[in-house]
């Protein structure tokens, strides 16, 4: 239940705030932060059901960056979650060996990597902006 | 706690302005406090302050030291210094009315500003704003955004209290400033996850850190762009946030008015303003400079190494400390700076110039 239902709960709660509680807040501050809470609870919803499948996506991407820069990524977890934090470890200290070695060819292989799971990142969030019409909000 | 939300404090606010802003009146009443800023910097309020006795009223900006964040340590007084001293040159400042370093007024030091009316266009929004719509004002705005640049390096660094300690060259200051990033971000970032491109960046900007001899330093205010200044009257009449000014290259502010994350909206537009040959032929004229476009280059990619510096920390300390959820709305931006990080370092590295 809890997997099924919580990206529509969090959609939900986010129209909440904007319908029935921004409109009681009398400050212009209150109303920014009520503003910028709505848009983290409705894009997070909106991004529910692609959030796990862009993880592995990322995921594959950093294994294989690693791989192709000459370093095997023996990260054991099986969470995605946590399998994730340690490929951007492993990616990080892969950084800093290359750039001790001045391995400049190693480490635009490494940046399109960066890039390509930045790209993937993006796609999801700009989708789950258009779904929870948040795409013209401002940010700071 | 909010200021508003503390009468106590919003009387001895009054209090403390009737005795070292407004001394002439009888009394003052604070009858609005709005917070107009927040996240990784200074609070910035704006008050309205009346005198019950004659009924005279005035507008007041009060900018407060953040109770945490990145850029610590924070200090209203070195801002201060910086507005006094650029009061009376060709950088129109808001005059500064006041300074409390005592935290028991207001919880934190804080200090107190002009209010000047006008318009503060913002990067984002700036293509709704009527003078940039025109292709003659847009010229002409752009003309001001540069002139007060050139105009801010003409300054005497001494007179804004940033000429005492030069340091030896502009390398070991960009490695300063670089290191000092570095150490910040791994002590405000533990038990978080590593972000490679911070990393990258870092190493590669330390790496290809241009050198120059510290006499051709000058004022850089750190974060100029479109969204720091007042318009009002078709110019530039006051210059905001100078809270990060320093001494360093005459192109660093320059190459962080190129800014890709600023020019998303229109990508050859260079601080949603002109095309980049149009900005430096301004800046070569009104300055007198020549402008090294690999030079200028390095710059804009520093300004998104501190831009996902400021993202990299700026999240923790709102989860752990700040609360201002406005700023919690970046994380969406970690992933466009990494975009841009590494498609500028590739033409950087394949000599193609600023993208």
């Amino acid at each position: 239940m809890f997997f099924d239902a919580m990206g529509r709960i969090l959609v939900r709660a986010a129209e909440v705030l904007r319908s029935d509680v921004r409109g009681g807040v009398d400050d212009a501050y209150l109303r920014q932060q009520v503003d910028a809470i709505a848009l983290i609870v409705g894009e997070l919803g909106a991004a529910w059901d692609e959030l796990f499948a862009t993880l592995a996506a990322e995921n594959a991407v950093f294994e294989r960056t690693l791989a192709n820069a000459g370093t095997a990524f023996t990260g054991a977890a099986d969470d995605p979650l946590r399998r994730h934090a340690a490929l951007l470890g492993a990616v990080d200290q892969a950084i800093a060996a290359l750039h001790e070695q001045g391995h400049a060819d190693a480490l635009r292989g490494i940046r399109h990597g960066l890039a390509e799971a930045a790209e993937i990142e993006r796609g999801m969030l700009a989708r789950a902006r258009e779904r929870s019409g948040s795409a013209a909000v401002r940010r700071l | 706690m909010e200021i508003r939300d503390d009468p106590a404090l919003v009387q001895r606010l009054a209090d403390w302005l009737r005795a070292n802003v407004l001394q002439t009146w009888d009394g003052v009443r604070l009858a609005r406090l709005e917070r107009t800023s927040g996240g990784i910097s200074y609070e910035t309020w704006l008050v309205d302050a009346e005198d019950p006795g004659s009924g005279d009223g005035v507008r007041l900006v009060l900018r407060r030291e953040p109770l945490r964040g990145p850029l610590e340590p924070y200090d209203v007084a070195r801002e201060a210094t910086v507005l006094r001293g650029l009061a009376g040159t060709g950088v129109p400042v808001p005059a500064v009315l006041g300074l409390c370093a005592d935290p028991a007024i207001a919880g934190r030091p804080f200090s107190v500003l002009e209010y000047v009316e006008g318009e503060v266009p913002d990067y984002r929004t700036i293509a709704t704003f009527p003078a940039w719509q025109d292709e003659h004002t847009r010229a002409h705005l752009t003309e001001e955004f540069v002139r007060i640049l050139a105009e801010l390096q003409r300054v005497d660094p001494t007179r804004v209290g940033l000429g005492s300690a030069l340091p030896a060259g502009e390398r070991e200051r960009l490695h300063e400033v670089i290191d000092e990033m570095v150490a910040v971000a791994t002590r405000r970032t533990e038990g978080w996850a590593a972000h490679p491109i911070f990393g990258h960046a870092a190493r590669w900007c330390r790496e290809h850190a241009p050198d120059g001899p510290p006499q051709d330093m000058v004022i850089v205010h750190g974060d100029y762009k479109v969204g720091n200044f007042i318009w009002r009257d078709d110019r530039i009449v006051a210059l905001l946030d100078l809270e990060g000014a320093t001494l360093g290259d005459p192109l660093q502010d320059l190459g962080y008015a190129c800014h890709p994350a600023m020019r998303e909206a229109q990508p050859e537009l260079m601080a949603m303003l002109a095309p980049l040959a149009d900005l430096l032929g301004r800046y070569e004229r009104l300055s007198g400079r020549h402008v090294d476009p690999v030079r200028l280059h390095y710059y804009v990619i520093h300004a998104l190494l501190f831009h996902t510096w400021t993202l990299l920390v700026g999240i923790p300390s709102i989860v752990e400390s700040d609360g201002d959820m406005r700023m919690a709305t970046a994380y969406s931006k970690l992933n466009q700076v990494t975009r841009l990080l590494t498609a500028q370092i590739d033409a950087y590295e394949e000599g193609r110039g600023v993208l």
